[in-house]
């Protein structure tokens, strides 16, 4: 199999770079035979990268130890559960995901778009292709990337095993929504390059891949939070976000796509920020080769990175390449992409939006700089220093309170036009909630913690900014539809997705923020030694050490403590922190046990401990509040669904539009 | 939420987290010392002790964080000093943001009809949705002709 693997990537290079070329020869010469020769290698494509992933997987689930990659990361004992993640553990595999993700994608498109869009998708498909050729050569040609290398001689009886942290369901998941994510935000910018090629630069190829651009943030939306989850629950530090320069490599593309989602409204409404749109897609597609970029160039030390590799130099000719040539492009057209840029109104809706759009970017460029400016620093003053965590949390938190206060403004200003009347009446209810929320924390103690007090305010007033929308939908449905006011509340959201999916977006990062908030701020923590029957007290916990069990796996010893956990003297019930040491690897691995609501988690991990003595070395951890995390993740998840929903409605409402628009234009 | 919250009592040692939040790992790792992804780290962990021994022991966190500067250097802080041109690191977020900010608001005042009751424009204030019942009426009605 590993043959048939390697032969199909051998492919898969000879298909792409065909795939470059036919289609632009189909565009030129105006032959459908060669346009449909270029659709095929695209199928062809997709077919081969699947092949060779069946290939691979077929040689990790089949303990093939004579293929490198697979004596890397699996072993005997290993389940078949992580082996499937060991797919992605190592770099050549991660690349061949990448591809195949990409082919997948690519002959999806191909299909979508059978009898549409037919003038620009030549060259969409030859931007796509170009992307696989770079990615096939890499795993076919550059050392160490290559899955199906084998082992010289004969091959060992056990393979190495998967990285303990590792063996995590969220390390199932993370990897591959992020890929899903990053490689999804190639088809839009495929297509802004294509239109740049083609001259149509009005706002069609932003309507085709709308849903593809929602699809990639919601699996980037889910990656991160699957990555952040993983973190926390494995890594055995209490916390979920290290503001290591991988995680911000995977949050810059999240930040300026999310801010491309908004603007891409303003274009389709008021055919405005045309160029704009393209730099964003341009910059959030180039983010994600960046990422790529840094957990392969070995110039950061990071939990995320694939160790040492040659390919740093790769990705950064890559990237270079897309930037000049991309942008190269759009000053080519700057003239073809002049907008009327004209508003009804300076307060409107569309203001509001390029407020939003500033400040994402601005984070983007915040997290940038930070990364960047060790290089800057040393380069201008030859001295070194770090930006970590402290750096980002000071300047990234007001930022993120603006960024939360015009999350809750932006439903309250009306499309084109507002007046400040209107705009009064519109905030009193939302504001007044903010405002007694803010007083109700104070008056309850916490207004020593002041970016609390106004991250809970503004979570409050956008919550309430978001129902007051939604309950103003409902109320005259009801009054017109004559249903009930759940049921208007539900046909509401289902007319209007793409819009109220929105908002449930905006209340699934109100309920993140909170969850960021809570942990952030009134987290509290204790380490402390103790022997069988001692207890160790954390704010209102008591946490008392009953026991500890050892035993041994043909892989690895394990330590499990048991501890009982009382607040305030009721108890709560047993938690079972471990301690285990895997023999191969020679590598000693805490797996952290939590009592986890939605007011906090108690997070204990067992740091070490003495077989003889039955001593435990024990950090606890209390998160206030840090399951709202993952609840706001979810909810955000949601509500990018609904946005997406299938509606035939709208397609009907924007084909209609788009007829008028026609006939307006010939006029 | 509030109960929950202010249910935090004031700590007597401060924790080990105000000063492995402070500085780097020197491991190589490139994490601060507080998130360090090795368990069994050779330097962080032992620095870790020693900080929670220190901390104990009297002394307060920041003459631990300049201990290890003294160290390590400047490097082994986990964010710049607010000092000499670090200063640019703080600020120039900021900067961009004003000046972005600035830049926006001229470009939408630039933007704006100059006449403030265009008949053409609809939308008087009140959210897009919130139309009157008629216009609704319509709606539906072009609507279902599509269905």
């Amino acid at each position: 199999m590993n043959q048939v693997g390697y032969t199909a990537l051998l492919l898969a290079v000879l298909i792409s770079a065909y795939g470059v070329v036919a289609p632009v020869v189909a565009a030129r010469t105006g032959q459908k035979e060669w346009a449909r020769s270029a659709e095929n290698a695209c199928y062809a494509f997709a077919a081969a990268t699947v092949i060779a992933s069946v290939a691979l997987l077929y040689a990790l689930l089949t303990r093939d130890f004579g293929n490198e990659y697979v004596a890397s990361y699996t072993s005997l004992e290993l389940t078949w559960f992580y082996t499937i993640s060991a797919f992605w553990a190592g770099n050549a595999g991660s690349m061949l995901l990448w591809v195949a993700l990409l082919g997948i994608y690519t002959a999806i498109v191909v299909y979508q778009n059978r009898r549409k869009n037919r003038e620009i998708l030549p060259y969409v498909t030859s931007v796509l292709m170009t992307v696989s050729l770079f990615f096939s050569l890499i795993l076919t040609t550059s050392h160490g990337s290559n899955p199906f290398a084998m082992i010289p001689g004969a091959p060992p009886a056990n393979g190495a095993g998967l990285n303990p942290m590792l063996e995590n369901p969220g390390m199932v998941f993370h990897p591959v929504t992020t890929y899903l994510g990053y490689v999804g935000f190639s088809i839009p910018f495929a297509f802004a390059m294509g239109a740049l090629i083609t001259k149509r630069l009005g706002d069609q190829w932003i309507r085709t891949t709308r849903r593809w651009t929602i699809v990639a943030w919601i699996f980037l939306t889910i990656g991160n939070i699957v990555g952040a989850w993983w973190a926390y629950v494995t890594l055995g530090w209490g916390g979920y976000w290290a503001w290591d320069p991988v995680e911000n490599a995977s949050f810059l593309p999240w930040l300026t796509g999310t801010a491309f989602l908004h603007s891409v409204m303003i274009q389709e409404k008021k055919d405005m920020l045309k160029v704009w749109n393209i730099v964003l897609i341009i910059f959030t597609f180039a983010l994600t080769i960046f990422g790529t970029f840094l957990t392969r160039s070995g110039i950061i030390s990071s939990v995320h990175s694939f160790g040492q590799s040659s390919l740093g130099p790769f990705f950064l000719g890559f990237l270079g390449l897309i930037l000049i040539l991309s942008l190269n492009l759009l000053f080519s057209r700057l003239e073809l992409l002049r907008s009327r840029n004209e508003l009804d109104s300076f307060l409107s809706r569309e203001s509001s939006f390029l407020l939003n759009n500033l400040i994402l970017v601005g984070m983007a460029f915040t997290i940038l700089w930070g990364v960047l400016f060790p290089i800057i620093s040393e380069a201008v003053t030859g001295n070194k220093v770090t930006v970590g965590p402290p750096f980002f949390d000071q300047v990234m938190t007001p930022i993120g309170l603006v960024l939360m206060f015009v999350t809750g403004v932006c439903p309250l200003i009306a499309w084109r036009r507002a007046t400040f009347a209107n705009l009064r009446k519109n905030f009193m209810y939302p504001a007044a909630v903010g405002v007694v929320t803010a007083i109700a924390l104070v008056a309850f103690g916490i207004g020593d913690h002041i970016y609390a007090v106004i991250s809970f305010s503004l979570a409050a007033f956008v919550v309430a900014s978001v129902a007051l929308e939604f309950g103003r939908g409902a109320l005259v449905r009801r009054d017109m539809a004559g249903e009930n006011i759940v049921r208007a509340l539900g046909s509401l959201t289902w007319r209007n997705k793409r819009r109220y999916g929105g908002y449930i977006v905006h209340v699934g990062v109100v309920l993140l923020l909170i969850g960021v908030t809570g942990s952030y701020g009134f987290k509290q923590e204790q380490t402390q030694t103790l022997t069988e029957g001692q207890s160790m007290t954390v704010g209102s916990y008591e946490l008392t050490y009953v026991s500890m069990e050892n035993y041994n796996t043909s892989e690895k010893s394990v330590g499990r403590a048991t501890f009982n956990v009382k607040e305030n003297g009721r108890d709560l019930g047993l938690a079972y922190p471990v301690r285990e040491y895997y023999f191969k690897k020679d590598q000693p691995w805490t797996r952290i046990d939590r009592q986890s609501t939605l007011g906090r988690d108690v997070y204990l991990m067992l740091l070490d401990y003495s077989p003889e003595t039955g001593q435990v070395n024990m950090e606890v951890n209390i998160n206030p509040l840090v399951s709202w995390l993952w609840i706001g993740g979810i909810v955000m998840v949601i509500g990018g669904i609904v946005a997406i929903w299938p509606d035939r409605r709208d397609s009907l409402r924007l084909a209609a539009r788009y007829e008028r628009q026609a006939r307006l234009d010939e006029i | 939420m509030a109960l929950m919250l202010s249910a935090a009592p004031a700590a007597a040692v401060p924790p080990t987290s105000s000063v492995s939040d402070a500085i780097m790992c020197q491991c190589g790792c490139g994490a601060v010392l507080t998130n360090c992804p090795h368990q069994e780290c050779g330097w962080g962990v032992p620095a870790k002790l020693f900080i929670a021994q220190q901390l104990a022991n009297g002394k307060t966190p920041e003459e631990l964080v300049q201990y290890y500067v003294s160290q390590y250097g400047e490097q082994a802080l986990s964010a710049p000093t607010k000092r000499g041109f670090n200063v640019a690191a703080w600020v120039t977020p900021f900067v961009v943001m004003v000046v972005g900010g600035v830049a926006i608001y001229f470009l939408a005042r630039l933007w704006a009809r100059p006449s403030e009751d265009d008949p053409a424009a609809i939308g008087d204030g009140v959210p897009a949705l919130a139309i009157d019942s008629s216009r609704l009426r319509r709606l539906e009605d072009e609507l279902r002709k599509f269905d």
